[in-house]
């Protein structure tokens, strides 16, 4: 028997992984997507080859690239863009680490406090979260984002537009700031040369600027795996966990299968306040076919918003209050694009370097983006074709004409210098709304059963939700036109289910909620889940991943202390960041 | 819209229909023109399917499923053609005829017509049976609302035209029952749906859809995207299986915003030159050029001298 088994080696899996092994427990983390053992031998920096979504080497797929990605049933319009493997979504993610708005927290007195999601916030304070976000920051590590053309041109526009700068991390006014970002910042020639000769390690450490992020993060070429620039969890938490026992002492390496699919959580009924209690899982191995099991005393779910509720209700676990796959939030994403006479360095650098964030209604970031992916953008709309049709909804304001997808000669104008165009996402604080939801499909199933079905229909979102919305695509365009745009276009997306949340929140009641505030689910005891569906709201806006992180160590904490009689580390103890020394040398030892 | 005539046909009025109206008839038509209706053509000037008396004497000849196979794939082709030049336009000659072209190439030159037809095919696992009640249900509707197409599904076409037209559809049905692709259902609904937009359509091209104008193309698309889109109610009112039926709207939605988007991805990616044994690019590809990225590539750049500094000095906070 394992001491502990998680499902999911994403964004937050690795993370309980990395903690859990470093205190010298047992564990087996079982995925369901591929290994990228050897990104320089396997990779490229293209966009089809590494970004489709449906062959590409990032998708939400069997490694096998011969095989089909793995199908989700979508309700209404929108378009999924996460990815199984080893590192999960945080693979092409761009590394942007903000902390939540406190305003989501219990106990927030700010007098903006009936700006945000009241009825579903953190079951506990922003000041305690305070210390994970610490902890996980210094573990990654997260640093102040360099600036390059389209930095300095953001930066100057959200001057020009009224905003100040923020300069704590933690989120108390309106204003623009560098990103905290999971990256390591360019040092030696990095960011300086272009000239690949002089971009292998150590002459190059950190971030090159290539502008590939979205296409996984690989370079500098010849680093050690943990000194690659960006710190998706294949390059951070995941080295660690593999090697816990050469870092830490008493730590314990972690098991790792990749290619492993979950596909029933193993239980037992039992009386008490928990209906059922987890005892293991069972996985079908991708490749061949063959059907394992193992026990555990402690059971991690940790494969995301969709696949959880998915494997919920394969399993048969109990759902006393329906909130299993409810309460899904994504954002509410959309894209506004300024078209500029003079190069903003449109496809530059880092992919996301600034933002400005609005407590109470969200954040705003500027984006590079290679041309595929930004001809993808441009062209993804819940309002139609501009010039042409709406859809019933486009709507104008601060941007030109109506909002809409760009499509024909407008397309092909827009898209006649990538460098010329300065994007921005629109990172909306949108609300926990029963009706957004993730079950399972009536009419697709696949090798591991019904697949998931979403259901989160952008038009019928909260009056909050679209407000907020509104009101940052207006705040986008504004900087845009400070910065001197001839041209602003908002898009309104159709949805882009890429930064999911809470579809397994937690919460402080009972009555909607399907975890405790220990992340244990309410229903099952010794079953945790610790990736973004545990958070208990879209957290005022900012990206999720640093909060889901820091959230999941704070759930390792629970599970050492409730089920193995351990104390908590994170006040007591100071972290050991995963470009370490002897976390390189470990790494170096086990030859990842 | 046309009320239905009366037909001793055993195909259903709506049947008829669906294949006239999605292009069916006229891809088989322009695969093999000798298969075709014997005293029927097609071309311009003398209306889609207008008399064409220099093939009267044409022996009727039962289209095998290959062949149509091979008439629909090339359908599909076309569409999706089409498809490319309303999303990226060109200089090709689907541009040109929708009325919206450029001096300099577009999207088809990337083949992104290719990427879209490989996609659409992946991007939804369809059981048989699914497809089978989609279609059927779009020609039960047909049959009630006819499309305003005139003369046409209706019309006595005599034995012979009968016969081909019982033919046509029974290797459509076998053509269903074996490996029928994605792709080829969405160029069907399409171009039924380009149909129903625009009637009677006369162009060059088999796809009615390509012989659109940009703007009716778009029509097209506001038709498709519709949350009463027509397509939607045909496709889902009569799918006897409750399952299927309450899945069809999410699952049209998701091949129509796939191939809205597919068609800018599929132009600006590298699609088209990527070589598999280097993970380079073999040339640069049309869409970096159209865009002015990249400009030294190959090989992709892994660097650049973008680093300015940090926004006032500041290294953390």
């Amino acid at each position: 028997m394992r001491d502990v088994i998680i499902i999911g080696a994403g964004g937050g899996g690795p993370v309980v992984a990395k903690e859990l092994a470093e205190r010298g427990l047992d564990v087996l983390v079982l995925e369901a997507g591929a290994r990228h053992a050897n990104p320089e031998q396997e990779w490229s920096a293209l966009e089809n080859h590494m970004n489709s979504s449906l062959t590409g080497k990032l998708r939400f797929g069997p490694a096998d690239p011969a095989k089909p990605a793995w199908f989700r049933e979508l309700v209404t319009p929108g378009s999924f863009s996460q990815v199984a493997g080893v590192g999960g979504t945080t693979l092409h993610y761009y590394g942007n680490s903000p902390r939540a708005m406190p305003g989501v927290f219990a106990g927030y007195r700010g007098q903006d406090r009936g700006m945000y999601d009241n009825r579903h916030k953190f079951p506990f304070s922003y000041d305690e979260m305070r210390r994970y976000y610490e902890w996980t920051e210094a573990t990654l590590p997260v640093q102040t984002a360099a600036m390059g053309t389209k930095e300095q041109a953001f930066f100057q526009a959200a001057e020009a537009a009224g905003l100040s700068p923020i300069t704590g991390k933690d989120i108390s006014h309106a204003g623009f700031r560098p990103q905290e970002n999971a990256i390591l910042q360019p040092g030696g020639n990095a960011g300086r040369t272009s000239d690949p000769s002089q971009l292998n390690y150590p002459d190059a450490r950190g971030c090159t600027l290539c502008g590939h992020c979205f296409q996984g993060c690989m370079l500098p070429k010849g680093a050690p795996r943990n000194l690659k620039a960006r710190r998706s969890t294949d390059n951070s938490y995941m080295p660690m966990a593999l090697t816990a026992d050469l870092w830490k002492s008493g730590g314990k390496a972690i098991t790792l299968i990749s290619d492993a699919y979950v596909t029933r959580i193993l239980s037992d009924r039992q009386w008490g306040r928990r209906l059922q209690k987890a005892t293991g899982v069972e996985w079908r191995d991708v490749n061949t076919g063959e059907v394992h099991s193992e026990d555990a005393r402690v059971v991690v779910m940790a494969g995301g918003c969709i696949e959880n509720p998915r494997l919920w209700m394969n399993s048969d676990l109990p759902d006393p209050n329906g909130w299993v796959g409810r309460g899904l939030t994504d954002h509410a994403l959309d894209w506004v694009t300024g078209i500029f006479d003079h190069d903003v360095g449109g496809a530059r650098g880092t992919s996301c370097s600034s933002r400005a964030d609005f407590p109470g209604y969200g954040a705003i970031q500027n984006t590079a983006n290679t041309p595929g992916v930004q001809a993808n953008n441009l062209t993804n709309s819940d309002s139609g074709i501009r010039g042409a049709y709406t859809s019933g909804v486009g709507g104008q304001g601060a941007w030109d004409g109506d909002a809409g997808r760009v499509y024909g000669t407008e397309l092909k104008e827009m898209m006649s210098d990538i460098n010329r165009q300065m994007s921005i996402l629109v990172l909306t604080d949108d609300d926990v709304e029963y009706r957004n939801k993730v079950d399972v499909s009536r009419v697709f199933r696949d090798d591991h059963g019904p697949v998931a079905r979403v259901d989160i229909d952008k038009r019928r979102r909260s009056r909050r939700t679209r407000r907020n919305r509104d009101y940052l695509a207006t705040r986008a365009a504004e900087i845009l036109r400070a910065a001197g745009a001839k041209k602003i276009v908002r898009n309104d997306w159709a949805p882009v289910l890429l930064h999911l949340q809470s579809s397994m929140r937690m919460g402080d009641s009972a009555r909607n909620s399907v975890l405790d505030e220990n992340c244990e689910a309410r229903a099952v005891q010794g079953l945790f889940i610790a990736d973004n569906s545990a958070l208990p709201n879209s957290l005022g806006g900012p990206n999720p991943t640093l909060s889901t992180q820091a959230l999941a160590t704070r759930t390792a904490e629970k599970i050492f202390q409730q089920y193995f009689g351990g104390d908590p580390w994170v006040d007591r103890e100071s972290p050991i960041c995963s470009i370490d020394d002897v976390v390189t040398q470990a790494v170096i030892d086990r030859g990842l | 819209m046309s009320e239905t005539k009366p037909t001793n046909s055993s195909i259903s009025s709506g049947r008829r229909q669906l294949l006239i109206g999605s292009g069916v008839l006229g891809a088989a038509a322009a695969v093999n023109p000798g298969m075709a209706f014997a005293h029927w053509g097609r071309g311009r000037g003398k209306g889609r399917w207008g008399r064409d008396h220099s093939q009267e004497n044409v022996e009727p000849v039962e289209w095998t499923v290959e062949q149509l196979r091979t008439a629909l794939d090339r359908l599909r082709d076309d569409t999706f053609f089409a498809m490319i030049a309303f999303g990226v336009p060109g200089d090709d000659p689907y541009s040109e005829y929708q009325g919206v072209s450029t001096p300099y190439p577009g999207g088809i030159t990337t083949r992104a017509d290719l990427y879209l037809s490989g996609g659409t095919d992946l991007l939804v696992p369809m059981p048989t049976e699914y497809m089978h009640q989609l279609l059927a249900s779009v020609a039960t509707y047909l049959a009630i609302q006819p499309m305003d197409i005139p003369g046409m599904a209706a019309e006595d076409v005599g034995e012979n035209g009968e016969y081909l037209l019982e033919n046509l559809n029974s290797s459509f049905t076998d053509y269903l029952e074996g490996e029928a692709s994605n792709s080829v259902l969405v160029a069907l609904l399409i171009n039924l749906a380009a149909t129903r937009v625009a009637g009677s359509i006369d162009g060059p091209f088999p796809s009615p859809f390509a012989n659109l104008s940009w703007e009716q193309k778009a029509k097209v698309f506001e038709e498709l995207e519709s949350e009463s889109s027509w397509l939607k109610r045909a496709i889902t009112w009569n799918i006897p299986d409750r399952d299927y039926r309450e899945a069809t709207p999410g699952v049209l939605s998701s091949m129509v915003a796939f191939m809205l988007r597919i068609a800018g991805f599929g132009s600006y990616c590298e699609f088209a030159v990527f070589n598999p044994e280097t993970r380079e690019v073999a040339q640069r590809p049309l869409g970096w050029v159209l865009s002015q990225y990249a400009p030294d590539a190959p090989p992709s750049g892994i660097g650049s001298d973008d680093f300015i500094g940090y926004y006032q000095g500041r290294r953390s906070v």
